[in-house]
This record gives C-alpha cells, structure tokens and sequence, in this order.
C-alpha cells in the first residue's frame, strides 16, 4: 500500500530523517514512535507533499508520490491530521468537513460520514465553529474532515494529545471502528506509548532521522537499540 | 440526482431576496419621495456597492487585501466608452487614436461584451501570477497594478484622454439597469460564496496548510475568484461609463479605492450582507458629510466650512472598524442568519 524506500530529508546541515524505509500494508494499524526530534512529524511531512525529500521514494500502491503537491497527495487517496490542529475557524463543523468530502477519491459509501458523525459524536455540534467545541471534539473533527477525503492511508498525527485517559480510550475504541467501517491503513504518531502498544499492529521506531526498527510491536520493544534510545532499561509498555 | 443548487446556496438565494428587496425599497422611495439630483447619489451608490460586492468574492472570500480594482472598473470603463462612442465624436475626441479606434462604433450590448472580456482576459493574465501569490505580496502587486494601468491611462492621452474628459459616451443606462445589475451581482456573489469553490477559498482564508491537506487547490480557486472579482468590477465600470457619457482617469485611482475598501471594511468582509449594509451606510454618511462640508446652519447656528471631512470620516471608520469591530458589522452572517437567528448564541453562518 505505502511504501517509504530510503528517504532522507535535510534542512541546510541538518539530517532530520536519514535513509528511512518501511511499508504500511492495506488495512493495518502502523505505528510511528520516537523521542522529540526523532523526525516522525517531518515524515508525515514527506508523505503527504509538504516536503520533498532530498533523495528516497514515497510509493502509495506503486505510484510515486514525492513530488506531488500536497493537494494532489490528498486526493490520491492519503489524509492527514496535524499535531497542533488546522480547523477552519470561520466555518461550522459541517461545512469543515464539506470542505474535504468535495475531493472525496472515492464516493461510493454516502453514509460513511454521516455514521462516522454519530460515532464520534459531533452530530449536536455541526452547526457550531470549531472554537466553541471541546478540545477532544476538535481532534475528533480533524479525524472526521481527514476520512471525508475516503483516504486509503489515514496519517494521524499525535491524535491523543492533550486527552484524558478515558477519551484516549475512546479514541482507541473510535479508530478500530473506523477501520472496520472503512478499510485503509492508519500511520499512527503518538507519544502515549500506552495507546499506540494498544493500538499498533505494527510499529516502526525513528531517533535523531534514523530508522531503529520496524516489525511486530512486541519484536520492535524487545530490540536492544530501541531501548536503549527511546524506551529506557525499566520502561514496560 | 443532485440539484443544481446545493442546500446552501439555496439558503443564499432567500438572503439575495432580502438583500433585493432592501435594494428595491430603496429604489421605491427615491421615485416616491425623492429629488431628481438624489437619482444620481443613488446610481452612483449602486455602482459602488457592484464593485464592493466584486471586493467580497476575491478579498473577503479569501482574506486578501487587494487594491487594483479601481484599475479593472477603469480598464472596462474606457474599453466600454471607445466602443459604443460614435464614430463621428472620436474622430473629435480622439483624433490621434490608434489601430482605428476612433473609426468605428458598436451596438452598447456589444460594447459591454467586448469590455467584459478585456478586463476578463486582463483579469486572467493578472491571475497567473496573483493566484500564486502570498498574503503580503498580493497586496503589493496589487498596488503594482492599480499605478500601472493608472499611468497607462494618464500618459496615452491618444486613447485615453488621460485627466481631459473622454466625452461623447451615449448614456444608454439608467438607474433601472444599474438596480438590476446590483441584484444580480448580490445573486451571483452569494451563490459563489456557497458554492464549493468558495467554500474552499474560505478554507484556504482560514489555513491554508490545512486547506491544502484536504485537497484544495489553492492556485486554481484563487485564479477563479481573482477573475471573477475583475468581472464584477467590469460590470461597475461599464455601468458608469453608460449613465455617466464623460469618463476621465482620475476617478480610477486611490481615492476610489480607499472608499470602497472602507465600505467593505466597515460590513464585514466575510459577508455578502456586509458590502451591501457597509456601502450604503457609508454613502448616506458620505451626504450627511457633504452637507456638513459646505457650512450648513444648523438650529440657528452657522457651522463653519469643514472641507475634507468625508476623507477624515473614510479614515475614522477604517481604523475604528479595525480597533473594535475587526470583522465589521456583519462579521460571518449573513442576513437570512439575523432574519432566522438560530436559538444557540454560539451558532455562526455556514
């Protein structure tokens, strides 16, 4: 479905992502962990057109994708949410989403938003600006804009940040019936490495631009390097 | 089957018909009650209230400030005015004209045509590189453009006569063809604003990083908006050129541009409502001011001369609106939102 062959990305002299590869495949959950600065949120950048790599290829179903604008990126089929929210503050909830399901890749499940509305619980809020909603409601909306565009890869980027417990929880719950709903592959960033162990069904870990690891999470957690770099000797996940 | 109309831009046809009615209540009163010299104000306000409504589609949709539109009305106006002239008043008008220009005369619908895809083709090419730019360097090209085609005016005295009267205009319109036209641009600007391109321009005000995540072509809605906006400037500038019959360069120019931008400031850029309620509350200001100018007596008292007042008024109520009312009086709504307010106070417009 998504495949990144040795990307690299530098900014002057410095190497935020440095020869990464993996491969999300159709429908599964994929995790992307790493400290502060290990380069995930400049990867969702270059998966999704808001940055070119400087050498490497993005590969969504065999087609490449690096040097796609980000609007064509999104209209092939891959979404995005932002880890400090971009809403459309002068429009309703509704019409926020109205503004994605018009590049809609696919059409042909009508009720997909509707359903996914109800799910999340915006149904009492779509005639309200996003700022009057609750900050968990406006992560679930930039969920809901981003399925609007049916994507085939849904990037989510640190989609629990700033949630309590319980609504991580939901989110968690939210996300399988969403994949249930409409098969594609979700690449999750988060730094709750509670949920994103819950979550991930696989799990790729960057530090300092680098690839660590990318398998099965609980192959990935045993790795010597990941402990050492990022989960620490006495972390348990 | 989806409907030529999707469910807000219906919604926006009903608030074009309050807008409408408003406008022809205005109309009514003045064949009423009103004085002929007043017909003039009048046309000159709807006039005006096109060009302001031309502002909202591109500058109020998309958050830009932009102010080249005096030099679009301008474009349209001259390519108007040559156009339709006579043959007979150019070969006196404009003896040194051109490639023939002063040989030849059209019917005013051809005219008008012919005018509105000038400025439209000018709009386009203007477009290119506008719709690829940013917030601060759309404003200055903008500028760029309103002292170009400022200068082209004043220097090729040949077709434009420069600050001299271009005379001889048959003045074939009259305010029931101007009231028309500022219904249809209410109409038009409406449906544009609810319509997915602007929706997405509204978007892209809004964040345009995030608009371009959510499949937005940035580029392509600001060309069309741009080029749409440089059409309803046309339309105003074709509507005074034919009720006027005398153009110059001079009324193109900054002065213009400061007025209009100030009535859309003072509406609510976001709102069609807006430029509609700002025009005309700053053209009636406008008289009051005028009357005041020239050192009426007022209950016995002699109020002295204050010539310049209407420019200190245009100021006030920029910086004003600005300081304490940044998105105007109508903000986000439109009138169908105050007509049927919705019971949450914290319910905006679409």
């Amino acid at each position: 479905m998504l495949r990144v062959e040795g990307v690299s990305k530098s900014f002057g002299g410095v190497q935020a992502v440095d020869d990464v590869s993996f491969t999300v495949t159709d429908t599964e959950i994929h995790g992307l962990i790493g400290p502060n600065g290990a380069g995930k949120t400049t990867m969702i950048n270059l998966i999704s057109g808001f940055l070119r790599p400087t050498q490497g290829r993005i590969l969504l179903e065999d087609r490449e994708i690096q040097n796609m604008p980000p609007e064509t990126v999104a209209r092939s089929g891959i979404a995005r949410t932002f880890q400090n929210l971009r809403l459309f503050r002068n429009l309703t909830v509704r019409r926020n989403i109205e503004v994605a399901e018009s590049h809609a890749a696919d059409a042909s499940d009508p009720t997909l938003i509707d359903d996914a509305i109800d799910r999340f619980g915006l149904g009492p809020v779509l005639g309200l600006a996003p700022d009057a909603l609750s900050y968990g409601h406006m992560r679930r909306l930039e969920i809901i804009r981003a399925l609007a565009l049916r994507p085939r890869v849904l990037l989510l980027d640190e989609p629990a940040a700033g949630m309590n417990t319980e609504e991580t929880e939901e989110l968690f719950r939210n996300l399988l019936w969403l994949r249930e709903r409409h098969p594609c592959a979700i690449l999750l960033i988060d730094h709750d490495l509670k949920f994103i162990m819950s979550a991930s069904e696989t799990l790729t870990v960057m530090n300092m631009g680098r690839l660590l690891a990318s398998g099965l999470p609980q192959d990935v957690t045993k790795n010597e390097e990941v402990i050492r770099a990022y989960l620490g000797h006495g972390e348990t996940v | 089957m989806r409907g030529l109309l999707n469910p807000d831009q219906k919604r926006g046809l009903i608030g074009s018909a309050m807008l409408a009615v408003l406008i022809l209540v205005i109309v009514g009163a003045y064949v009423l009650w009103g004085e002929t010299y007043q017909a003039r104000i009048l046309y000159a306000t709807f006039v005006n209230l096109i060009v302001v409504i031309g502002l909202q589609v591109f500058m109020g949709n998309g958050n830009y400030a932009t102010f080249s539109h005096a030099a679009f009305m301008g474009i349209a106006a001259y390519a108007a005015a040559i156009c339709v002239t006579p043959a007979t008043v150019k070969a006196l008008s404009l003896p040194d004209a051109p490639w023939g220009l002063n040989a030849f005369e059209m019917h005013p619908v051809s005219a008008a045509l012919v005018a509105l895809a000038i400025t439209g083709i000018i709009g386009a090419l203007t477009g290119l590189f506008m719709s690829r730019l940013t917030n601060v360097s759309i404003t200055i090209v903008s500028i760029a453009i309103l002292v170009i085609v400022h200068s082209i005016f004043l220097h090729r005295t040949d077709i434009f006569k420069g600050n001299q009267a271009l005379f001889g205009i048959p003045r074939v319109f009259g305010l029931g063809h101007v009231t028309a036209l500022v219904i249809l641009a209410i109409v038009a600007a409406r449906l544009f604003r609810e319509s997915r391109l602007g929706l997405r321009l509204r978007a892209v005000a809004d964040d345009e990083v995030g608009a371009r995540a959510m499949g937005v072509n940035v580029v392509r809605a600001r060309m069309i908006a741009w080029v749409a906006s440089t059409l309803f400037f046309a339309t105003a500038g074709i509507a005074y050129a034919f009720y006027l019959g005398t153009i110059s360069a001079r009324p193109f120019y900054f002065n213009y541009v400061f007025l209009t931008v100030a009535m859309l400031i003072l509406g609510g850029l976001r709102s069609v409502t807006g430029a509609v309620f700002g025009t005309l509350l700053i053209s009636l200001g406008l008289e009051i001011i005028r009357w005041l100018e020239t050192g009426p007596t007022l209950g016995g008292v002699k109020l002295p001369e204050m010539l310049g007042l209407s420019g200190l008024l245009l100021g006030i109520v920029i910086v004003g609106v600005m300081a304490f009312r940044p998105h105007g009086l109508m903000g986000n709504r439109e009138i169908e939102d105050i007509v049927f307010r919705p019971k949450k106070t914290t319910e905006i417009s679409k």
